[in-house]
């Protein structure tokens, strides 16, 4: 039968299907334009604000962002995804602390309320909020009401019933203490020991064996089991006067568990919701080299799965065993760096670490390249003839990235300002022979030499884009260096700008913006109209007629410069003014670049040469200028690196061919080296957060904790992308949303579906509710109330649309981040906190408009 | 025996006869088209096939066995597939998630159980290619494919599925030529590979090609069950329109337009 199939019916393929390269590709993911949007917000206050690039700045965004909103907004963006919303998810989290502390406490002076077990009461407390979930799905399944209208009568009864419950039962409009548990706790057993200390000789024997107390140690100063009755009692004494069992525990030398009265599980589930990791008790010397180590490799995996996935394989050449190859050489590296470490950093005197971290680093390498040769043959393709010997081929990334540790190692090695370049300078070179050599060897050459791609403006239209861009550049290094990097006062009384005249200046530039816009704002406008969107439709409207858009791009800018005006200082705004001229230098410079690969591709790769040239021109500006240690470090080592990652792609795109059609190999080999390297990244990210050094420690650094609330986020991110990319009820989500009626036609349980989508918005805002109720003991019964908006924003701020059927949880997740980051950003950037709602607007409406951009241009590419 | 025999099926909505003594059969490898105007009950005869609605008059035979469908699922297990107008596809998600969705292949066990990607993805491209399409990438979203092959992931999806009986809501209406030519190759494709195939149309000339047995019905009732040695493509025509009504508004067409004159040009 398949014969004739085949003779009758030749394969024929579409027009429409044409081949999407690996960055259309990721153009169209839901959360891209979140993440480069998360970048930028968080490099602009990196730039202004003190903590922002620190482990206290960043222990506080992530806080912020876990609980209660990321763990919600993941949620809520699953909800959305599957086409409802629910209003009541955040009056519901902190009904679910209040219902736990309620099932727990004796409340009101000791009688009234439960008095579960914590044992008990979460589970109850889980069971009830499953039972909202299934409420709200059912009502809204069955009636066929929208979700709007049901969930907000839910958070209306929600809402009453925390008010009126907390207030008959505790008589105020917040529960009691959780924490009270633990207090009593300790009061029984002081109560205990100090019977114990009354008793004496074989009664105390006596009363420690119906506590079955054994004392298998005889503690300093107090042999209980002895019957040293006149030390227990003393030390008991002076705990209880003091009410503090801690010194109790201090002068007995007994653990909390010497006499178990039991705290309702307290102590155990505080530790699984509100458990600290204090960052100064953990010293890890070789922090910075494991950060440094494992970004650069994350980084150059990321960059080497996005050469695997854009080039044209070399013939002969395949894809199995990279990603071993390539762990093996990771691990060899770390052995090279920790062999490095233990011949030139280690102090002199200690031989015997110096010699055995050494052996250890030997061991590590020999490992790692033991893998290396072992999937070397794999790696290289079978049978391959080439020019290039396949050792060669093989190696060619380990060269570089051998001298590329070198630069690590030089970079920490010193503290002066010429070693710190010189390193940098090494890593760079390092990445640029590692990246060609591999490029080299594994991709075919030819390149796209002078063929014309694309269609467009032709010829010179890239001269005045390159004229804009240097030209910003060099603007941007003459106000950086005008301008007063040291002075932290106020802009308007530096310059000695009063209130009209700062009112004035804000006028002219918005009617500049204005007169601008009105010149060249039609192909933004079809832009936004493409999208489908009800925003961006009413966008479109509101900015589609001239005399329209140019009031609003005109009272926008108005705005946003008197906001500037009043709140920057001249530090701040010299960062402001040098990275906006630099990002308009950067984009000016790649619309050239584009433009110039229309016509000749040797063209556009040297201009981007001239780019990264340009980059690097200004890294080095900004070392020799800056006053601040992180402008003079971090922000040259970045812009360093990407004008090396730009000045490699410039050669390569040159040397070698793009490819023009799927190859399903390489992207999933692409995919693993991707996620390998985000994991590096990662990790090497997490170690420099969670340590200290010593020397920070001796520079007073101040202490840290990063909340176990912070892995639950991470955890239910994780746990709902996997559900949702990987598994059918994912699948299913996305089904329903889109297309309910269709969905149930094939045969997908869709009102099942949404109810249990319900319920992982209720399960969450349980989670939230138990987080909330460990870390602050006490709930206010407004607590969550009116929240649910910030989690839908954060979801749409992450890609996620109204309409349903499309989104991503990981992008609801960095949406939280971004509203985290206004948060705490402003504050710290020592701007008046109530513009935070403004941002957040701002923020929701550019997100919108970005992501209907980004999708449209990416779609119009195909 | 006929894979699936229909006697005297009817449906009532309250007072509404929808369907009335509608009489035909299915055999495998056999194409049997239901034509019928707007408004002839032919939505209520898929529904009933599909187990949509339950008939509430007569006798539904699957392969000998008299049976009444509960659900969409029921029918789905005993081999009825359906493929509607709307397609019953996501276009937001990709091509072989719509291909296996509500049946997606597994991996693991539950709860730690996830979709067999790659074999979707394989079994996807394969059976896509067996219809004559070569969908290059499977990742694509459904909404960027054109019509036809929308059509063609709807029917190759239902054949992958076991059907036995493959039931085709007006898989051409919304098509041009061209497409409607690829999508009436498929259906010939389809009946080759053994299905029976139930193809509902308002449009004879795409049904008289491929078609082995037709049923034409209006307002609900049966005009008449023909094998196609027994009937031409005009009788087709005028059996569907209620014969006479056509005839006239044949008529007054003609004198419609011998009363406007000869256009120029």
């Amino acid at each position: 039968m398949s014969d004739t199939t085949a003779g009758t019916a030749s394969p024929q393929s579409d027009e429409r299907l044409a081949y999407r390269g690996v960055f259309q590709r990721m153009l169209v993911r839901p959360e891209i334009g979140a993440a480069i949007g998360a970048l930028a917000i968080w490099a602009i206050f990196w730039a202004v604000a003190v903590p922002f690039g620190k482990a206290s700045g960043a222990s506080s965004i992530l806080d912020v962002a876990a609980s209660p909103l990321g763990i919600m907004a993941v949620a809520v963006a699953m909800l959305m995804i599957g086409g409802e919303f629910d209003l009541s998810s955040g009056a519901a989290t902190g009904a679910f602390g209040i219902l736990l502390i309620l099932m727990v406490r004796d409340v009101v002076g000791d009688s009234g309320g439960w008095g579960l077990s914590l044992w008990t009461a979460v589970p109850l407390s889980l069971i009830a909020a499953l039972g909202l979930g299934w409420f709200n799905g059912t009502v809204v399944d069955r009636t066929g009401l929208p979700s709007f209208i049901v969930t907000l009568a839910s958070f209306f009864v929600l809402k009453g019933a925390k008010l009126g419950f907390s207030k008959q039962i505790v008589d105020q409009i917040q529960t009691g203490r959780l924490d009270q548990l633990l207090i009593d706790a300790d009061a029984a057993r002081i109560e205990q020991l100090l019977a114990i200390g009354a008793a004496s000789g074989g009664a105390q024997d006596a009363l420690l064996e119906d506590l079955g107390v054994t004392l298998t140690t005889p503690v300093d100063g107090l042999d209980v089991g002895d019957g040293s009755v006149g030390a227990l009692v003393t030390a008991v004494e002076t705990a209880s006067e003091n009410d503090n069992l801690r010194q109790l525990e201090e002068l007995a030398g007994v653990s909390r568990s010497f006499i178990d009265v039991g705290d309702g599980g307290y102590s155990t589930l505080n530790d699984v919701f509100a458990y600290d990791w204090l960052r100064n008790e953990h010293i890890w010397e070789w922090r910075d080299w494991l950060y440094t180590i494992g970004v650069l490799a994350g980084l150059s995996l990321i960059a080497l799965a996005v050469y695997e996935m854009h080039f044209r394989r070399r013939p002969g050449i395949g894809t199995a065993g990279i990603l071993p190859f390539l762990g093996g050489g990771v691990v060899g590296l770390a052995g090279l760096a920790t062999i490095i470490n233990a011949l030139f950093l280690v102090d002199g005197d200690n031989r015997v670490f110096q010699v055995a971290s050494f052996l250890v680093g030997v061991l590590i390498a020999v490992a790692g390249v033991a893998v290396m040769q072992r999937y070397r043959d794999r790696a290289n393709g079978q049978g391959v003839a080439d020019a290039v010997p396949s050792l060669v081929r093989a190696s060619a990334l380990l060269p570089g990235a051998a001298i590329a540790v070198v630069g690590v190692w030089r970079l920490h090695a010193t503290d002066s300002v010429g070693g710190n370049w010189v390193g940098a300078l090494i890593i760079a070179v390092g990445m640029v022979i590692g990246f060609l050599g591999w490029s080299r060897a594994r991709y075919e050459p030819g390149g796209n030499v002078d063929t014309v791609v694309g269609e467009g403006p032709q010829g010179s239209s890239y001269v005045s884009p390159l004229v804009i861009g240097l030209g910003a550049l060099v603007v941007g290094m003459v106000i950086a260096r005008w301008m007063d990097s040291d002075n932290d006062t106020n802009l308007v009384v530096e310059w000695g700008i009063n209130g009209w005249a700062m009112f004035f200046i804000s006028i002219l530039v918005g009617l500049a913006a204005a007169g601008i816009t009105g010149l060249r704002g039609d192909a933004f406008a079809s832009a936004l109209s493409a999208g489908d969107t009800a925003v961006s439709r009413g966008l479109a409207v509101l900015l589609g007629t001239p005399g329209m858009r140019m009031r609003t791009a005109g009272i926008l800018t108005f705005v946003v410069t008197q906001l500037f005006l009043t709140q920057a200082t001249i530090q701040g705004a010299r960062a402001i003014f040098f990275m906006i001229l630099l990002g308009l230098a950067a984009t000016s410079m790649l619309t050239a670049v584009n433009r110039a690969r229309r016509s000749s591709h040797t063209l556009g790769s040297l201009l981007l040469l001239l780019t990264a040239a340009g980059v690097a021109a200004a890294a080095f500006f900004i070392r020799w200028d800056s006053a601040t240690h992180k402008f003079r470090t971090e922000m040259f080592s970045v812009l360093l690196a990407v004008a090396a990652l730009m000045a490699i792609w410039a050669v390569i795109t040159l040397l070698h061919r793009a490819r023009s059609a799927p190859d399903a190999e390489a992207d999933a080999l692409g995919r693993g080296m991707a996620i390998a390297g985000g994991v590096l990244v990662v990790f090497g990210i997490g170690v420099r957060l969670l340590g200290v050094t010593q020397a920070e420690l001796d520079g007073g650094i101040g202490p840290t904790n990063f909340s176990v609330r912070i892995l639950w986020f991470l955890g239910f991110t994780a746990l709902a992308t996997w559900v949702l990319g990987r598994t059918r009820f994912g699948s299913w989500i996305f089904a329903v949303g889109g297309n309910k009626e269709a969905s149930r036609q094939v045969g997908v349980p869709a009102s099942r579906t949404k109810t249990q989508l319900f319920m992982i918005v209720s399960f969450a805002a349980w989670l939230v509710g138990l987080l909330l109720a460990f870390r602050l003991n006490t709930i206010q019964a407004s607590t969550g109330d009116g929240e649910e908006f910030e989690y839908i924003i954060a979801a749409v701020v992450g890609g996620n649309a109204l309409t349903g059927g499309r989104g991503s949880t990981l992008g609801a997740a960095i949406g939280a981040l971004i509203m985290a980051m206004a948060v705490q950003g402003i504050p710290s950037a020592r701007w008046n906190s109530d513009w935070r709602f403004v941002f957040v607007g701002v923020i929701l409406l550019l997100a919108v408009i970005a992501n209907n951009f980004i999708r449209t241009q990416a779609e119009q590419a195909r | 025996m006929a894979l699936l025999e229909l006697k005297d099926i009817s449906k009532f909505y309250g007072n509404i006869i929808a369907l009335q003594g509608v009489t035909t059969e299915v055999n495998a490898g056999e194409v049997t088209c239901v034509l019928g105007d707007n408004g002839a009950g032919k939505s209520t005869f898929i529904k009933i096939l599909a187990g949509v609605h339950q008939h509430d008059e007569g006798e539904f035979l699957l392969e000998g066995d008299p049976v009444r469908f509960n659900s969409p699922r029921e029918a789905l297990d005993r081999g009825i597939a359906a493929v509607y107008q709307d397609l019953a596809m996501v276009p937001l998600m990709s091509v072989w998630r719509n291909f296996f969705l509500g049946s997606e292949p597994t991996k693991g066990v539950w709860p730690l159980e996830w979709i067999d990607r790659g074999a979707a993805k394989q079994i996807a491209k394969d059976e896509m290619a067996k219809m004559g399409i070569d969908i290059r990438d499977t990742e694509q979203p459904v909404g960027t494919l054109s019509g036809g092959e929308r059509q063609s992931v709807a029917i190759a999806r239902a054949v992958y599925f076991g059907a036995k009986v493959l039931i085709l809501d007006e898989p051409t209406s919304a098509l041009g030529v061209k497409q409607s030519g690829v999508v009436l190759r498929y259906i010939v494709e389809a009946a080759k590979r053994g299905l029976g195939v139930i193809f509902i149309t308002h449009n004879p000339s795409h049904a008289y090609p491929v078609g082995d047995r037709f049923l034409i019905l209006n307002r609900g009732k049966s005009m008449g069950n023909f094998a196609k040695s027994e009937v031409t493509q005009s009788e087709l025509t005028q059996l569907m329109a209620g014969g006479a009504e056509l005839e006239q508004l044949q008529h007054e067409l003609e004198a419609a337009i011998a009363s406007k004159g000869t256009p120029a040009g």
